[in-house]
This record gives structure tokens, C-alpha cells and sequence, in this order.
């Protein structure tokens, strides 16, 4: 029991291990950071060593998620700038009165990073919809980015933002879009394009982003160019380049890890009936349901880069756009 | 007099002061928390004339001493002390109050002089945590008082907090525990039994409980709070203070006063109840 408790431990330090890293470097570097973990700061880690270093900054509640984001609230409100990092099922959901209106009515900066978010642990861990509901929240940013490398970044350049922010912790953490292939400058609101094209628009969120772009990737063969737009930001979401896209390449697919009733593809169509921007749009992610055992949710749901691919492709028959 | 009676006597009468305004508020205003705001009147008379060192000049001072109404639908309690303090104008908080639109109404919002709004029920108790944690960091002395309700702590959010403060010795916090017996729909015992000395001693802290109407035993426990220490360590501190709804007017008794108004002639009984309650106080204190 011991042994498998501690090998999912491993494997989650491991998989968010750049961000617990770059924590520590903060904790060092910036005497105002605190940060609250919910009994997930693992022995002989740096963290723990931070902890021992900085016994009033990191702080471990134990499996009390309530009382850290409230812990936090107190913190903010003395002076701290404070992330609480935990599984988003027990963060976004379990503790959504503190954030409702402890954290977003009175406009308290606390950052909250959530791991597991999407599809990554089993029906009862599974945050299908938490960004749906933060999004309904005034006074919230919601951040998913599609990376961890991108998450460092949306971090560093958010230190002083002075709004609550969620930061949604990407699964495929071994994705490296953006240092390979473009110049990354994150800016809250402000969708990337990761690469363009005038066929169609993919937009992603999170672990959407790369399963688009291997999708455009792959639709080049046919010679169908697609335009791949990272919605790291849900909330503000980036209107403009919503509307851009629907102007220019008149075919939207949305692909997310979420609920698409509540999620990317809810927000998308909502912006271009507002705009009266008239575009086909196709929600691709879970459907409104709670998910149940299967191997890979992408594929099972068609989201993965083969189902974006056969999706684009039968909306493209006909309309003389590639060689579909 | 000796300089202990004068301050006993002042904060009594202010207190009085303060009752006589809440009665006065319900009948101007209408249904309002009247009976959990009279069994809080004394405890946080107490801070905010004496204990909380309250300057005006200084509510953003990161040294202050901050005072956290976690039971917030009592939120016209430190509005009215506010207002007295002259922090507001009286008449301007009654205007917003009857807009129900506005911010200010039943519980503490977010405003200027609040530390932390509230309203919902067990949040104040953490979040006075966060800021304990914080000064302790800090190095910064003062106290965080925290009151809440006995009904507010049937919510489990308040033992995450207490196990927590008690675990890490959170010296610098203290929480305040207005045990007026009843919530808004029964009175403590019928459904809920509770030592809370014993569960607060569990969790690490060191307990006194008081009468919290008399106001005697209310200085007799802020006095006894040793100075913060953080080398030196120590419990956080409860004051269980034991009191009761509706307090001192004698047809508000019990549950059935958790809200309500006063029409004229109810207002001028519990004038003369407050009146009476302060003569009696200051004949036991000439007699002693």
C-alpha cells in the first residue's frame, strides 16, 4: 500500500516537478511568496526543504483544501503573494464557496494551480468542468496553459497581477510547442497563434493545443492548412482573435479536456453570436456526461489528433479547400 | 474611583450605548440579526474601545491589531462602532442599508474599516490563520481576533482551522466564541451538545471561559492574553465567552430573536431594559 501510495507520488512530482522547482526559486528569491500544499509536499523533495527553510511560507495544511485557500485569503490580505497548488477536483470544486466569494468578491490576488485537471485520475478526480464554473465567477482569471514550460511563463509574468488567477497544471507535460517552433511572449487575454493558415481554425485549450497542432501537422499531407490558436487565457478570453479567425477561415473547431457545455467551445460559440459573426463551430471534448473508465478519453471522444483530423476533413469535403 | 472601575464603567456604558443603537436600528430599519448583535456587544465594545487600540489613522498599518467578524451577518455590530468611531457617518450607513442594492447591509461587507467581509459561514477563523501565519513571518506583534458564532462552528471549515492554529501554535490568534446558546432555528443542546473547552484543549489551545456580559471577566481575559512571543512560542487562546441572545432585554430571549424589529413600544421596553441592566451592574460594582 505504502509502496503505491508513494510511486503516484513520485510520478506526480515528477510530471509537475518543473513547477514545484520553480516555486522553490521564487520562495528564495521573493520574501513574499508563500506556498500552501494540501499533504503533497513529499519527503526529501526541495520543497520539503523550502519548507523546513521558510516554515511560516510553505505551509502544508494537510487534506484540509478549504482552510488553504482561506489560509491564503489572510496571507494575501497581510501582504503575501500566495499560491495554493493541489488536485483541481479538490481545489476548484471542494472549495468553490471560499473562492466565490472569499477570494473573487473581495478581489483577493491568491493564485490557485491545479493538477489533474481534465482528464487524469479517475471519475471522482476528474475536473471536467472546473474552469466552466470559475469562468462564471466576476473577478476571476483563468489560465490553461498547454505546457509546462508555457505554465512557468504565464507565472513569472503574472507575479504582481493583481486579480485571483487559476492556473490550470497541462497533463502532457512533456510537450515542448513553443520552444521549438516560435517565439512564446505570454500576455494574460492575448491568444498565440501557433501556426496559420486560412482552411480552418483550431482553437485549443490546454492539452487541446498540441493534439490540434499534430492534427494541423497531419492535414498538411492533404493540403489543408489550418490556423492553430492557443487560448491559453479562458477567462478574458481573447474575442478578437475568435472573430479573426471566423472572418478569415470560416470553420471553428474547438478542442479541450473539458465539458464542452461549459468550456472553450461554449465560450466561442457565445463570442461569435454576440459578435453576429456568422461561423460553423464544432465542440470537440467531453460531452456533457461524467466520464467512465476507458484508455485514452481522446480518443474515445474523438478529440485526439486523428478525430480532429477526420472531423475537419468531412466538414472540408466538398467545399474545394485541400484535397479533402 | 480606581482607574479599573472607571474603564469597566466606560466600556459598560459604551456598550449600552452601542444596545441602545441596535434596538434603535430595528425599529428604524426594520428585520435585522438583533438578537446575535446584543450577545456580541459587550466582547467587541471591549476591542474596539480599548483592546484593538483602534486608530483611525491606521487601518491599512500593517501593525495593527485586526479584529475578523466571522459570524458577518453581525456586520451592523461593528458598523455601528464604525460609525461611532466616526469611520462613517450613521445616517449615511442607514441611507445604503435601506438600498438593498448596496453593499452595506446585514453582513460585513467589503469596506473601508472591515478586515475581511463576511457572511457566509466558517471563513473568518481560516483566514484569520493566513494573517497569524503572515505577521509571524513578519515578525509583527499585534493580535488577530477572531469571533464567531456557536452556530457558525457546526461548520467544519472552523476545526480545519483550530487543528491547524493549535498544531502550529498560532500565538498571535485568538478566537472568540460567542456562546449565546441558540441558532436560528434551535437552542445549543437540543440538537448539538458541546464542551468547548475540552474540543479547543484537544486541538493545542489554551481556553477561558467567561461570561461575556460581564464586562469585569471580558478585561480580566484580554488583560490575561500574555504578550505575543513568536521565540517564545504558544497556544493560540479561545475565549469562550458565554451569552446570551437578545441580552438583557427581556422579551428577546432565544431563538425566535435570531432576527426581527422593534415597533415603538417594544424599542421603549428595551431602552428601559438596557437601562436597567447598566443601573444594576453599577449598584453590584458599588456594592463590592
Amino acid at each position: 500500500m505504502i509502496t503505491y501510495n508513494k510511486s503516484v507520488q513520485v510520478r506526480a512530482q515528477n510530471k509537475y516537478g518543473i513547477f514545484y522547482n520553480y516555486m522553490v526559486d521564487l520562495l528564495h528569491k521573493d520574501g513574499r511568496i508563500c506556498y500552501l500544499a494540501c499533504d503533497t509536499i513529499m519527503e526529501d523533495s526541495n520543497m520539503r526543504k523550502a519548507m523546513e527553510a521558510y516554515p511560516n511560507r510553505v505551509i502544508d495544511v494537510g487534506i484540509a483544501e478549504q482552510n488553504a485557500v482561506d489560509i491564503a485569503v489572510g496571507l494575501t490580505l497581510a501582504g503575501k503573494i500566495a499560491y495554493i497548488a493541489t488536485v483541481s477536483s479538490f481545489l476548484a470544486i471542494k472549495t468553490l464557496e471560499q473562492i466565490h466569494t472569499c477570494i473573487a468578491y473581495c478581489d483577493i490576488p491568491v493564485r490557485l494551480v491545479a493538477s489533474n485537471s481534465g482528464t487524469a485520475a479517475g471519475a471522482t478526480h476528474d475536473a471536467i468542468c472546473d474552469v466552466g464554473i470559475l469562468n462564471a465567477i466576476p473577478n476571476m482569471t483563468v489560465i490553461v496553459p498547454s505546457c509546462n514550460h508555457h505554465l512557468i511563463k504565464a507565472v513569472e509574468q503574472t507575479i504582481e497581477y493583481a486579480k485571483p488567477i487559476f492556473y490550470k497544471m497541462p497533463q502532457d507535460h512533456d510537450e515542448k510547442i513553443y520552444s521549438e517552433y516560435m517565439d512564446d511572449a505570454f500576455e494574460i487575454g492575448k491568444a498565440m497563434t501557433v501556426c496559420d493558415g486560412n482552411d480552418a481554425t483550431i482553437i485549443g485549450m490546454g492539452a487541446g493545443v498540441s493534439y490540434g497542432f499534430n492534427a494541423a501537422k497531419e492535414l498538411l499531407a492533404s493540403k489543408v492548412k489550418v490556423r492553430v490558436i492557443d487560448m491559453h487565457t479562458f477567462k478574458p478570453i481573447d474575442k478578437e482573435a475568435i472573430i479573426k479567425a471566423a472572418v478569415e477561415t470560416g470553420l471553428i473547431v474547438t478542442v479541450e479536456d473539458q465539458n464542452v457545455q461549459s468550456g472553450l467551445g461554449a465560450v466561442v460559440s457565445a463570442v461569435l453570436v454576440e459578435a453576429n459573426v456568422w461561423c460553423r463551430v464544432i465542440k470537440l471534448g467531453i460531452p456533457d456526461e461524467f466520464l467512465k473508465h476507458t484508455e485514452n478519453y481522446a480518443v474515445h471522444y474523438g478529440y485526439d489528433p486523428k478525430g480532429i483530423v477526420h472531423r475537419i476533413k468531412k466538414e472540408l469535403a466538398g467545399t474545394g479547400k485541400g484535397e479533402c | 474611583m480606581n482607574i479599573a472601575i472607571r474603564e469597566v464603567r466606560y466600556l459598560r456604558e459604551k456598550a449600552a450605548e452601542i444596545r441602545k443603537k441596535i434596538c434603535i436600528t430595528a425599529n428604524q430599519l426594520g428585520v435585522i440579526h438583533v438578537g446575535g448583535l446584543l450577545s456580541a456587544t459587550d466582547m467587541v465594545t471591549a476591542l474596539y474601545y480599548k483592546y484593538l487600540q483602534f486608530d483611525l489613522e491606521k487601518l491599512e498599518h500593517p501593525g495593527r491589531n485586526r479584529f475578523v467578524l466571522s459570524k458577518g451577518h453581525c456586520g451592523l455590530l461593528v458598523y455601528l462602532i464604525l460609525s461611532d468611531l466616526g469611520l462613517y457617518e450613521w445616517t449615511d450607513v442607514c441611507r445604503q442599508f435601506q438600498q438593498s442594492s448596496h453593499q452595506i447591509w446585514q453582513h460585513a461587507a467589503y469596506r473601508k474599516g472591515i478586515e475581511v467581509p463576511t457572511g457566509t459561514l466558517g471563513h473568518g477563523l481560516s483566514i484569520s490563520t493566513g494573517i497569524a501565519l503572515s505577521n509571524r513571518e513578519d515578525g509583527i506583534k499585534s493580535r488577530i481576533y477572531c469571533m464567531v458564532g456557536d452556530g457558525e462552528m457546526h461548520e467544519g471549515t472552523n476545526w480545519e482551522a483550530i487543528m491547524y492554529a493549535g498544531s502550529h501554535q498560532l500565538c498571535n490568534l485568538v478566537c472568540i466564541v460567542d456562546f449565546n446558546q441558540c441558532s436560528s432555528s434551535f437552542r445549543h443542546g437540543d440538537g448539538i451538545v458541546f464542551n468547548w473547552q475540552a474540543a479547543f484543549e484537544a486541538f493545542g489551545w489554551e481556553v477561558k471561559v467567561i461570561d461575556g456580559h460581564n464586562m469585569h471577566e471580558i478585561m480580566a481575559a484580554y488583560d490575561s492574553l500574555e504578550e505575543v512571543d513568536f521565540k517564545k512560542g504558544g497556544k493560540p487562546v479561545a475565549i469562550v465567552a458565554n451569552t446570551r441572545k437578545g441580552h438583557c432585554i427581556d422579551f428577546m430571549q432565544g431563538p425566535d430573536w435570531h432576527v426581527g424589529s422593534l415597533d415603538e413600544e417594544k424599542l421603549r421596553q428595551a431602552i428601559v431594559c438596557i437601562e436597567n441592566d447598566l443601573k444594576q451592574k453599577e449598584e453590584e460594582d458599588d456594592y463590592l
